[in-house]
């Protein structure tokens, strides 16, 4: 299991390179979403490996903390990426 | 010859072609290369292959050790044992003055009356069968006899060193260190052991011990974190795994001890059978973890308190190791988590060491300990401060080597942060019910 999820996150964080290829242009841009990717994949196996440990509590705690970071942490993102909040711009522009 | 002997030989013709045409000098390098990577190898659990913790290396106990005159080191000469500090004379002890044997021996009061009166009620098949199986490990033939008449080479001690490690962990040991055995280590006198108690010989049998071997190997047997831990209401999982490692220890040890004796030397094998000496200094001077808040025992840096040790001293010469230190003073002094969660209250809750017997050691209140370790009304045994030390309360992981990591770095501020997020994780109170039908919920029944 954990060699397919290393798998995973390999291939997950070279979909994400491709994604964002053209959109992030600035260097903090990529340190960004560099960051948050890993900060979900700490978050996934922290949960997975508690979970399988039978520390019920400590995967509830781990889900809240690190999904509500990354979460906040992605609308920061989206945000400076310019995906979110583009539209509304473009239209003032128009 | 057959296919396969054709192979065989062909194959043994092409290495040789292909060794003699190396240089000589190729070739020496490639022996002396192998040679040395093997012996480079660590254990997983050794200091520079320590998973999380920073482990550093200590002085030698009295700041020297002479590998041409071997002896045991006085700790009345020592400003220090490992991270423990000596602030006076420490002497030898009598093996009845542990907690066990007193209970056993009525120092406390009558073990029947003090079992009905605090309602103990639980009794363990599998616990039993546990001991069963290490009793036959403790009997004077099993764990001492003269060596070899004839000595057989050795190679120089740190290669030997290696190798008695090596074997140690062929026989199934999770950890091993060798350490210069201290002087007040050694029990003055010894009880009874169970074979002898079974021929009728009272516990309180005095018998005096002479041991002169300047080095102790240790061997650490890991009580399994699923054990210990997960699969327990608390208590029985410890006694379960504590038992089983006494078993595998003693067979260990045993076997050790006979092997060092097949090459000529003197070596005699201790463990909860058949004890001569006092494990949690020899623990430290084999670099093997530090003194506690669990204030008779030595937390490993990996292992934490997941483990039970065996020793075997010997004059076989060896090059020992030395005591380590990876922030458990720091880390203990802010924790306090099994002085918290003791049921029997025995733990000290106190921010400073105090001087105990010579060294500084948190207090420890053995009798309030034991007598409910044997009258235990809630469970088998205990072993509440094992699970819910940080140290030793969640397996392998990312994590624990992160907070292992953080620990040893010696910050208040860090270790506090650290103990916090250990109690809103439930990390060492959780009960895994999954694990119901496993080992620990069965195997305790009412008497």
């Amino acid at each position: 299991m954990g060699t397919l999820y290393l798998l995973l996150c390999g291939a997950g964080f070279v979909g994400m390179l491709l994604f964002l290829r053209k959109t992030a242009t600035r260097w903090y841009h990529w340190i960004l979403a560099i960051s948050l990717y890993i900060w979900i994949c700490l978050g996934i196996s922290f949960v997975y490996i508690n979970s399988t440990g039978y520390h019920h509590q400590a995967a509830r705690v781990g889900a809240m903390f690190f999904g509500i970071t990354a979460i906040a942490w992605a609308f920061i993102t989206a945000r400076t990426l310019g995906f979110v909040g583009k539209k509304k711009n473009m239209q003032e522009q128009i | 010859m057959d296919r396969r002997d054709f192979l065989k030989f062909g194959g043994m013709m092409l290495g040789a072609a292909g060794t003699m045409g190396l240089p000589s000098s190729v070739r020496a390098t490639m022996e002396q290369g192998y040679e040395a990577a093997i012996l480079a190898e660590k254990p997983v659990y050794r200091p520079d292959g320590w998973k999380g913790a920073r482990v550093k290396t200590l002085d030698w106990i009295g700041g020297s050790f002479d590998i041409n005159n071997p002896q045991q080191v006085d700790l009345n000469k020592c400003d220090s044992l490992g991270s423990s500090t000596i602030v006076g004379p420490i002497t030898r002890r009598h093996e009845i003055e542990g907690g066990f044997k007193r209970f056993d021996t009525g120092y406390y009061g009558d073990p029947a009356e003090l079992r009905k009166k605090a309602g103990a009620q639980y009794y363990s098949p599998m616990g039993d069968a546990l001991v069963f199986g290490a009793r036959a490990t403790g009997t004077e033939a099993m764990v001492d006899g003269p060596p070899r008449p004839q000595k057989l080479p050795i190679p120089d001690p740190v290669t030997m060193a290696r190798h008695i490690k090596d074997m140690a962990m062929f026989l199934g040991a999770d950890d091993c260190g060798i350490g210069v055995l201290p002087v007040q280590a050694v029990y003055t006198h010894q009880t009874a052991t169970y074979e002898e108690m079974r021929n009728g010989v009272p516990r309180a049998q005095d018998k005096e011990i002479v041991n002169t071997h300047p080095f102790a190997v240790v061997l650490l047997y890991n009580q399994d974190f699923k054990t210990t831990t997960m699969a327990s209401n608390g208590y029985d999982g410890g006694t379960f795994g504590s038992r089983r490692a006494y078993l595998y220890n003693g067979i260990m040890s045993d076997v050790l001890a006979r092997y060092i004796r097949n090459f000529g030397y003197e070596a005699r094998s201790h463990h909860n059978e058949n004890y001569q000496v006092m494990v949690p200094p020899i623990l430290i001077a084999a670099g093997m973890g530090e003194l506690s808040r669990v204030g008779d025992c030595v937390l490993h840096p990996y292992l934490g308190y997941n483990y039970k040790a065996a020793v075997v001293t010997t004059n076989m010469p060896l090059m020992p190791d030395k005591p380590i230190e990876f922030g458990v003073q720091e880390f203990c002094r802010v924790c306090k988590k099994c002085a918290q969660l003791c049921p029997s209250k025995a733990i000290s809750m106190e921010t400073e060491r105090e001087p105990y017997n010579g060294y500084l050691k948190y207090p420890l209140d053995a009798k309030a300990c034991t007598i409910f370790r044997r009258t235990n009304p809630e469970g088998y045994g205990c072993g509440r401060c094992a699970v819910v030390c940080p140290w030793s309360s969640k397996e392998d992981s990312w994590f624990h080597y992160m907070g292992s990591y953080l620990s040893s770095m010696k910050s208040s501020a860090l270790n506090r942060l650290i103990v916090q997020m250990d109690d809103i994780c439930g990390y060492g109170s959780e009960v895994a019910t999954e694990l119901k039908s496993w080992i620990g919920f069965t195997s305790v029944g009412r008497i």
